[in-house]
């Protein structure tokens, strides 16, 4: 644990962002409720759930664009969050460019209000966008570039003040496939570099595979968070995808077996709570000839479809 | 707050502004104009005088003793003034008036002439009045130079049935000759009293164009700025007051280059005129003055207005009792300029909205006696007021630049202020 002090406000954490009890209404509607949040430095952290969960509302509140109505919102362990907004990059969820203005000028003047100099902002605005292959458009006017290039730009935008902090709102949203590969290598690259990374999407796959904790938020309330690995571990493993020599071998009377359902030339079995996968592969042996047993992982979405059931 | 964010802000309205096609025609065209006017006005003179055109006039005298007059008065006006000589026809008298009467009317439909008389009998002792004929909307002095014959011509009829010497009354009852000078002993002549009338409407009208006019572009740009999303970015790295406060500095700064421009054309024209001395120094301070409190005032309530607007048709239905309010000095100028102390001038003059326009037309007009401590106690009430409407925007901006959707009604705008 360090302590410090920054921009005149006591540093009490090291983590990179730390929420206590943070709560937002608009009007009747509760958009964040008592939510409790940590994001170790050097990870990438995605805040999951569907449209309307309170994702934005909980990130605006981190990037003090909006003031929670009650609770602490720590950044870089400095509760003024003015003070750190210069180690922030930001790409919200609606994104927009100036049409008018020319991308070099739209990088230079973004980087400006960043606290950049004119110098570092001259000397980085070229080759930032030679690396994202724009280098050719710098005199362009931004409504001259396609779609994907304009996205691109968006997402120099949020990077040219080489953050320490680098908070991405719904950024696969939009995106093609190809796209998306591109963004999810840059944000390893940029991990790498010992950037946290803080990404909320409704995207389950995407998160599962780029993301080291997540939190999941459903209407507001946070319903579980903690490490990728740790949650699809504490959920056991009750699916086991099965096939034999034999065309309908008869699994579903072992002692273990909960449900069947045929899957072409295989099925999934749902087995009893607390069973184990090892007892019914050995069961199976001694009947069938096994082609394929493969124990099923739960996904982030199903594990998040399972808790917001329970909580409900 | 970071005054080198709100000075990056500020460059970037400022440069992105002066760029724009709209500035570039306000800037050039306006000027052009006024030059325009001006030249085509000085034409008009200089056609005016060198060919004036001759007066013709027609009458039916049924008295019998006045058109013989006209006739020898307007040879006689016609041999000293020989350039625009005054012609007049006797239309025949008949002995049926109503004929006179619309054989008159018909020669009355002749677009050259000036004026067609119908004089009845009484008419020389003014027991019965002078019927004109004249064309719609003529109200030059060509017309007012025949009326003149016509009394003229009466008198004479009037003194030569007393019995007296025509020559000798009208030497006596010629009015004094005025020559008149301003009160530096310079002679003036009529030209320069509309140009000192007209002073207060040139300030009255720059401030106008630059605060109104100019802080519409602001309201333009913070709509663009919301609609396109973008203020989403810039939030992240400014608070909504230094992105208000940027804002309105830069384009401060475009009025007041467009202001430079355009008020560097009227001197110049001035100059031309050579009534350049009605600017004085004092006018120009206080309308840095007016302009800056002005500014100041409008752009915050525009900014906060268009920040919980999506469109521009929006705002604009939202601003609408602001720019009828604003209009009023517009509309009464000549009011506060030819009154600048009566009740209502002064009282318009601590009303936020209108003060700085009333107050410019009240210093800056010749009739000028503005109290000192009306000229003090005004700014600063003003200035009062200006705080209390950025602190209110400032309020209304942060809430409503991320708020999409239906736009709010002033009452929730109030709301907002009032919200904690």
């Amino acid at each position: 644990m360090l302590s410090g002090r920054t921009g005149g406000s006591i540093v009490t954490d090291t983590a990179a962002v730390k929420i206590e009890q943070v709560s937002k209404s608009f009007g009747s509607v509760r958009a964040v409720r008592e939510l409790d949040l940590v994001v170790p430095r050097g990870c990438v952290y995605g805040i999951l759930g569907p449209n309307g969960a309170g994702k934005t509302t909980a990130i605006r509140m981190m990037m003090d664009i909006i003031a929670p109505d009650t609770g602490r919102i720590e950044v870089f362990g400095s509760d003024d969050l003015t003070a750190v907004k210069a180690r922030i990059g930001y790409l919200p969820e609606e994104r927009g460019l100036y049409r008018k203005m020319r991308v070099g000028d739209t990088l230079r003047y973004l980087g400006s209000i960043k606290g950049m100099t004119g110098a570092r902002l001259k000397r980085l605005v070229p080759e930032r966008l030679e690396q994202v292959e724009l280098g050719e458009w710098i005199s362009a006017r931004v409504e001259e570039l396609s779609k994907g290039m304009q996205q691109k730009l968006q997402f120099l935008a949020a990077t040219i003040c080489d953050p320490e902090l680098l908070i991405l709102d719904e950024p696969f949203a939009g995106l093609d496939p190809v796209n998306v590969e591109v963004l999810t290598q840059e944000v390893r690259r940029l991990q790498d570099q010992g950037c946290t990374i803080l990404l909320s999407t409704h995207m389950m796959a995407q998160a599962e595979r780029l993301c080291d904790s997540v939190m999941l938020v459903h209407q507001g309330l946070k319903v579980l968070d903690g490490r990728v690995a740790d949650i699809l571990g504490r959920y056991d493993p009750r699916k086991v995808i099965l096939q034999t020599q034999e065309a309908s071998p008869d699994v579903a009377g072992f002692p273990m077996v909960e449900a069947v359902a045929s899957q072409d030339l295989c099925m999934e079995v749902t087995l009893v709570e607390g069973s184990d996968p090892q007892d019914l592969l050995a069961e199976t042996i001694k009947r069938y000839v096994v082609l394929r047993f493969e124990i099923k992982r739960p996904t982030l979405n199903e594990v998040f479809l399972a808790r917001v059931s329970e909580s409900t | 707050m970071s005054i080198r964010k709100i000075v990056v802000v500020a460059r970037r309205e400022f440069a992105e502004t002066i760029k724009t096609k709209a500035f570039l025609i306000g800037a050039l065209l306006t000027p052009v104009i006024i030059i325009g006017l001006i030249l085509f006005m000085a034409r008009l003179e200089v056609h005016k005088e060198s060919e004036p055109k001759p007066i013709n006039l027609a009458v039916v005298d049924r008295t019998g003793q006045v058109a013989d007059v006209m006739l020898k008065l307007a040879k006689e006006r016609n041999e000293r003034e020989p350039e625009g000589p005054i012609h007049v026809e006797v239309v025949p008298e008949t002995s049926d008036a109503a004929e006179g009467l619309n054989r008159l009317k018909e020669r009355a439909k002749d677009k050259t002439l000036v004026a067609a008389f119908y004089l009845p009998v009484g008419a020389v002792e003014g027991e019965a009045p002078c019927i004109v004929y004249r064309q719609p909307g003529d109200l030059g002095s060509r017309r007012h130079t025949a009326e003149g014959l016509v009394r003229e011509a009466i008198k004479h009829v009037r003194i030569a049935k007393a019995g007296l010497d025509v020559e000798q009354v009208m030497r006596l009852s010629r009015g004094p000759a005025f020559e008149y000078r301003d009160v530096t002993g310079k002679q003036t002549k009529v030209e320069d009293e509309i140009a000192h009338m007209m002073t207060p409407f040139a300030f009255l009208f720059l401030l106008f164009m630059g605060v109104f006019g100019v802080s519409q572009g602001l309201l333009t740009s913070v709509i663009e700025e919301k609609s396109s999303r973008v203020v989403e970015v810039l939030l992240s790295a400014l608070s909504p007051l230094e992105l208000m406060a940027g804002k309105i500095v830069g384009i401060a700064l475009v009025g007041f280059t467009l202001i430079l421009i355009w008020a560097t054309a009227g001197y110049g024209a001035a100059t031309w005129k050579g009534v350049e001395g009605l600017v004085q120094i004092a006018s120009v301070g206080q309308f840095v003055l007016y302009y800056v409190l002005g500014f100041l005032l409008f752009s915050s309530m525009l900014a906060a207005m268009g920040s919980a607007c999506n469109t521009l048709k929006e705002a604009q239905a939202l601003t609408a009792p602001m720019t009828i309010v604003i209009i009023v000095p517009m509309v009464c100028w000549f009011h506060f300029a030819q009154h600048p102390d009566s009740t209502l001038s002064t009282v318009l003059s601590f009303v936020p909205p209108v003060a700085p326009l009333v107050m410019i037309i009240r210093v800056t007009s010749s009739q000028a006696t503005v109290p000192i401590w009306q000229q003090i106690a005004a700014p600063v009430w003003l200035a009062a007021w200006v705080v209390v409407a950025i602190w209110a925007a400032a309020k209304v901006f942060r809430i409503g630049i991320l708020l999409y959707g239906k736009p709010p009604g002033l009452l929730e705008l109030v709301r907002w202020v009032r919200h904690r």
